[in-house]
């Protein structure tokens, strides 16, 4: 029989057409994203090479500079005084993509990777990018928008008569009057086309990761995930295609009610949800937070100088005390007292909208946990959110990525905040303790298990319906 | 009426209707006997001009199918042995269409005259045709025949599949036709229903029609001795 | 009277040669209208629609409600500032949000893609920030439920299943049979079931239409609403729809069976919506890269490097020689303006060249991807009916980027303005704090969407390529030998 499924499949030419273009649209996308992967990983490079070029002429001025070889024209800018710090050594915010990232563009083509964390950023306002609205209005090309929308079409196509055309060619009563039962027969035929397009997939996908650069032995646990979502997706599609012919409906009845199907999982619901998510869990209007953060700038710069200083030291007077052991001259001594106040005033407004930043991030990720929760409506969204949590690209990575690039801002601004207090000039075993940056995708929770329970539960869904069905249809 | 002139129809090598003489005069019931592959619906095809002949002439009331493909079909009704209807249509709306087609202009209840006189029952008119029984489409199809007044009426065997209840009753509409002057080429198998009805019987095999003669001149014995004679000689032929 | 005569027989001659696709048409109709699935879908789009519509007018007043209420906020934040030097007040600036068209109820276009709040301030031109994608989960990359999403990309869906079967129908029927068994040509077939098609077709469209614009004008909001400008609108959605019309029934012409006539044709569908325009993007992207904020800081640096910087006292020398020279004086202090003031004004002049050599690069590599996506549009229907969606509603690129001008004209009069405050207002040397007066006095901010002559010479060239498509599927219609057989 399998010889036979086997002679049936190659004879389809139409199929073969679709599948190869299907796998050429497969090998485009991967090639796609991972040139962009590679000039992305380009700019990190440059990026960091700028950097380092930063610290060493930094260094070598502070050398000089210490040793009185050099002098400097503006004060402020001298690598001894901390404020140079955060002018010379602006620090970037770098998003690490992971190794199956051509895989899923995800927002990846929304937000910025890469960005100087400046002590003055407004934090809600995240990294300028320089877009195009058009072109993010319609995506781009990548493997997720393949799997996810095109290989069920693929898999209808290749599925959708297979018992109503037994009916059609009058063949079903030859296979009525074999000794194996019609739902064994179905199952294994199914079951066959499946494992076919299963292997075929994944070896194109393989092979296309090995010209694009993606190791696959470095990324095996992605790929078997990978490989598991998609095997439940497809398993689903199929599942959907037998219940269906199960009905005992004509070839052309199949085909309209499946891709309704199609069209209901991957185009309507989605939308549905969106609208859901937007009404549910609105996020709060980063236009308001920016009103409330100048107001709190505003108030934080036109209080009186030396009430504030006053205010300040008397809750901390461990800086008083630290000040007094001051190494600093006059002339050091009078910008010192002016940047004390500058920075106190930036934390005084830090800690009046970090409960708006706090709550913006919060209702983000809030909001980010709500739709994937019901997101398990649809198998096309659980798949598209799963594959872009492994490829890193996902809302949640991104949002890791903000609250990790803020709370960096508020130590680097603290670390200089403290040498200014204390008076202290910078050593050059000062820059070994500088704060680092750091943003770990492995953080983040991409909730695979929920997704991989949930396309579970609509593969388990079909299959119980198949299962009533079958008792229905008499089979 | 309905008139074949040396027509022959070749399917790449195969000889499907070899040099075919046929005449059916007006108020005939014409009946094509023939085992499968004779070519009998074949020659239906070509009277409807839904194949073109390779060689010879299909004349309906004098007219060349090949060059008058639509005005032949203002004088000829089909019905095939699946009649095909449209089954989210009710029966009414079925004959409402074709009739209309035909450019008939008529009244609601002229049609459903002749639904009635074609035999369909009153229950039956304003349900979808999905539902209905192949005698029930049948006489769908007498009804369209009887709405467009053609002058000739082609039937592919009309009977197979009708019980023999349902088949007299098809049987007795023809001969309703008939005897308003109609033109009638019916195809079949059945030996019987042949020589009851008919007033001529041809007999078909391999594309050539072996043999002709009147209905009443023969009996059903004898029919059947013939036929048999004409299908084994072929096939030792062969 | 005779003359009436002649014109009515001509008219019923006419009427009867129309009579037969009427017939066919009608049958057609009545067919659809009895397929339960057909019915369902049909319902299932209304549904649809009223949710979108529903949905779209709470985002848009909610929309037009917050950026309202910010625009006050931050027009207060101005009025309340403190007093300081004018300098000083240009780095703590203002922010301008973009209102949302009226039209933006029917089509989003890029609203949730650009950025809605621009920062005014001195020194510097800002890109346009707070884009609403960037607070989104990644729902809405699989569309927006906007009366665009429905009208554009679901209502082919629509055509085709209501006419994916029209003609293999009749074949696996074997009803194709009992048509040629009559005396009427395979023609009027064609034109009946492309009628019966259209019908449908429109019978779903017009209503929708009719209620979208009752809904869009009783909405109060931005832009005016014109009916002549909507019309347009419905007719470039209808002349979209004749395409699909016209490629569903030649689809279904020549295929054998409908289930290949099905897949064949959501092939066309989703090769047309999804693969074209992604495909596009994505080569878009790789031929016309944009610069990355690090690059932009690099570029514009090296653009002024050796200009005046407006704090850098050291670098003004000569400037200041120079305007001394002109009044004749010798000391600044004696020239009839503060001189800070005037070196800020000629610093940001040369800041705003800087820019608009960035900018321009910039708009140049994003310019260069939308030619090169538009040129989709010979393999996509539904890229210049998109595109002339949104240019019609305002909400295209194009007119993101005339308001992102508009702004930038006027960023340059907020800080001349608070550059000849300070000029004006004080002398060299002097310490000068300006109040509530002078915040008050800004210039005010104003932006009309350009008008209509305007938006359609934008849009010809979509519009030609939309006409194009149309006479191109009827021509490929046509082809269609109506005296063939089986086809």
């Amino acid at each position: 029989m399998i010889h036979l499924e086997w002679r049936n499949l190659t004879s389809n030419r139409w199929l073969q057409i679709s599948f190869l273009l299907l796998a050429g649209l497969t090998f485009l996308a991967i090639l796609n994203r991972s040139y962009h992967l590679e000039s992305y990983q380009m700019k990190i490079h440059d990026v960091r090479q700028a950097q380092s070029n930063e610290f060493q002429s930094f260094i070598a001025d502070h050398d000089s500079i210490t040793a009185g070889v050099k002098e400097i024209g503006n004060q402020r800018l001298n690598p001894i005084f901390p404020f140079s710090l955060e002018v010379r050594l602006v620090p970037q915010a770098v998003f690490e993509p992971t190794g199956l990232a051509p895989i899923a563009v995800g927002q990846s083509d929304i937000h910025a990777g890469i960005f100087p964390v400046r002590t003055f950023s407004d934090p809600v306002n995240k990294a300028t990018v320089y877009y195009n609205p058009a072109t993010d209005l319609f995506g781009s090309f990548d493997f997720a928008f393949v799997l996810v929308f095109l290989i069920p079409l693929l898999v209808i196509a290749f599925s959708y008569n297979i018992l109503s055309e037994e009916r059609e060619n009058g063949t079903l009563q030859m296979v009525l009057s074999q000794p194996v039962s019609l739902m064994a027969f179905l199952v294994s035929r199914i079951l066959f086309r499946f494992l076919i397009l299963f292997v075929a997939l994944l070896s194109v996908l393989l092979l296309s990761m090995l010209p694009a650069g993606v190791s696959i032995s470095a990324n095996i646990g992605g790929i078997a995930m990978l490989s598991g979502f998609t095997a439940l997706y497809l398993l689903f599609w199929f599942g959907l295609s037998l219940l269906i012919n199960l009905f005992g409906r004509s070839s052309s009845f199949n085909i309209t009610v499946l891709l309704g199907a199609w069209v209901f999982f991957v185009l309507v619901i989605p939308t549905l949800l969106h609208v859901t998510v937007e009404k549910v869990h609105e996020v709060p209007s980063r236009s308001e937070a920016l009103v409330e953060m100048r107001n709190a700038e505003e108030e934080a710069f036109s209080q009186d100088r030396d009430e504030i200083l006053d205010r300040y030291f008397l809750e901390h007077p461990e800086f008083i005390e630290a000040a007094e052991g001051s190494t600093a001259d006059e002339q050091w001594r009078e910008l010192y007292e002016f940047y004390k106040w500058f920075y106190i005033v930036r934390q005084n407004i830090a800690e009046a909208v970090s409960p708006i930043v706090d709550d913006y991030y919060s209702r983000l990720a809030g909001q980010q946990e709500f739709a994937r929760r019901i997101s398990a409506l649809s198998p096309a969204v659980i798949l598209k959110e799963a594959m872009g949590g492994l490829a890193g690209t996902s809302p949640a990575h991104y949002n890791h990525f903000h609250v990790s690039a803020e709370q960096f801002r508020l130590e680097w601004m603290e670390f200089i905040r403290n040498k200014m207090l204390r008076e202290q000039f910078v050593a050059l075993n000062d820059l070994d303790a500088l704060p680092q940056f750091s943003y770990s995708p492995e953080n983040v929770n991409n909730g695979f298990s929920r997704a991989g329970m949930a396309l579970l539960f609509h593969l388990l869904a079909v299959i119980v319906l198949i299962v009533i069905f079958r008792k229905k249809a008499g089979l | 009426m309905l008139q074949t002139i040396k027509l022959t129809k070749k399917y790449g090598d195969v000889i499907a209707v070899n040099n075919l003489d046929l005449q059916i005069n007006q108020g005939e019931i014409y009946c094509l006997l023939g085992p499968n592959g004779a070519g009998k619906t074949t020659t239906v095809n070509l009277f409807m001009g839904f194949v073109a002949p390779t060689d010879g002439k299909v004349l309906i009331n004098g007219m060349d199918v090949a060059l008058n493909a639509r005005e032949t079909k203002q004088h000829i009704s089909y019905i095939p042995e699946n009649l095909a209807l449209y089954p989210n249509l009710t029966g009414f709306e079925n004959l409402e269409f074709f009739a209309g087609l035909s450019n008939g202009r008529l009244a609601d209840a002229d049609l459903k005259i002749l639904l009635r006189e074609a035999g369909l029952q009153q229950s039956a008119f304003d349900q979808r045709v999905s539902g209905y029984s192949k005698g029930m489409r049948q006489k769908v199809g007498v009804a369209i025949a009887l709405a467009k007044d053609s002058k000739a009426l082609i039937l592919d065997e009309p009977t197979s599949g009708l019980d023999p209840q349902a088949s007299n009753e098809f049987a007795r509409l023809l001969e309703i036709l008939s005897d308003k002057g109609v033109a009638i080429l019916m195809t079949t198998h059945d030996l019987f229903r042949a020589r009851e009805t008919g007033t001529r019987i041809g007999i078909m095999s391999d594309g050539v029609l072996r043999r002709e003669f009147n209905a009443k001149d023969v009996k059903h014995n004898e029919l059947e001795q013939v036929y048999l004679e004409q299908v084994l000689q072929n096939v030792q032929e062969a | 009277m005779s003359l009436n005569r002649f014109t009515w027989s001509r008219f019923f001659k006419m009427c009867r040669r129309l009579e037969m696709v009427r017939r066919i048409a009608e049958k057609e109709w009545k067919e659809q209208l009895r397929e339960k699935r057909y019915l369902a879908a049909g319902i299932l789009m209304g549904l649809l629609f009223i949710t979108a519509l529903i949905s779209s007018k709470a985002y848009y007043e909610n929309e037009q409600h917050l950026r309202l209420h910010a625009q006050q906020g931050i027009e207060e934040n101005w009025l309340n500032q403190r007093d300081k030097n004018p300098h000083g007040a240009a780095h703590y600036g203002i922010y301008l949000f973009k209102p949302e068209s009226r039209l933006a109820l029917i089509d989003r276009g890029v609203n949730r893609y650009a950025g809605t709040a621009f920062f005014v301030e001195g020194h510097v031109r800002n890109e346009a920030q707070f884009r609403k994608i960037e607070d989104e989960t990644g729902l809405v990359r699989f569309g927006e439920l906007t009366p665009a999403y429905i009208l554009i990309t679901l209502m082919p869906l629509f055509i085709i299943l209501i006419g994916f079967n029209a003609f293999t129908k009749e074949r696996e029927g074997g009803t194709w049979r009992m048509l040629q068994s009559h005396n009427v040509s395979m023609r009027k077939v064609l034109i009946g079931k492309w009628a019966g098609v259209a019908f449908t077709v429109l019978m779903l469209f017009i209503p929708m239409f009719i209620v979208m614009g009752l809904i869009i004008y009783s909405v109060s909001g931005f832009g005016e609403f014109s009916l002549t400008h909507y019309m347009i609108l419905g007719a470039v959605y209808t002349l979209y729809y004749l395409i699909f019309i016209n490629l569903t029934l030649i689809v279904s012409w020549f295929s054998k069976h409908s289930g290949t006539a099905f897949i064949t044709l959501l092939a066309i569908w989703i090769t047309a919506t999804l693969v074209v325009p992604k495909l596009f993007v994505s080569a878009a992207q790789y031929f016309h890269p944009l610069p990355d904020t690090n690059t932009v800081t690099e570029m514009y640096r090296e653009a002024r490097a050796g200009g005046i910087d407006g704090h850098n006292p050291a670098s003004a020398r000569e400037l200041e020689r120079k305007v001394m020279e002109e009044h004749g004086v010798d000391r600044l202090e004696d020239l009839p303006f503060n001189f800070a003031g005037y070196r800020l004004q000629v610093g940001e002049e040369y800041d705003t060249k800087a820019y608009n050599y960035v900018f321009a690069h910039i708009r140049s590599a994003i310019s260069g991807q939308d030619i090169l996506i538009r040129k989709g549009s010979v393999l996509s229907p539904f890229l210049p009916v998109r595109n002339l969606s949104m240019g019609l509603a305002y909400t295209d690129v194009e007119n993101h980027w005339d308001f992102s001008e508009a702004v930038e004209r006027y960023r340059q009069d907020f800080v001349l303005y608070l550059n000849e405050d300070l000029m004006y207002s004080s002398r060299t040397g002097e310490t000068y704090l300006a109040g509530s007066d002078v915040w008050a006095a800004k210039p005010d901010f104003s932006y009309e969407l350009p008008g209509m002559g305007e938006v359609f010479r934008a849009q010809t060239g979509n519009l030609f390529i939309l006409i194009g498509w149309v006479a191109f599927s009827f021509l490929a219609l046509l082809t269609i030998r109506p005296t063939s057989g089986e086809g």
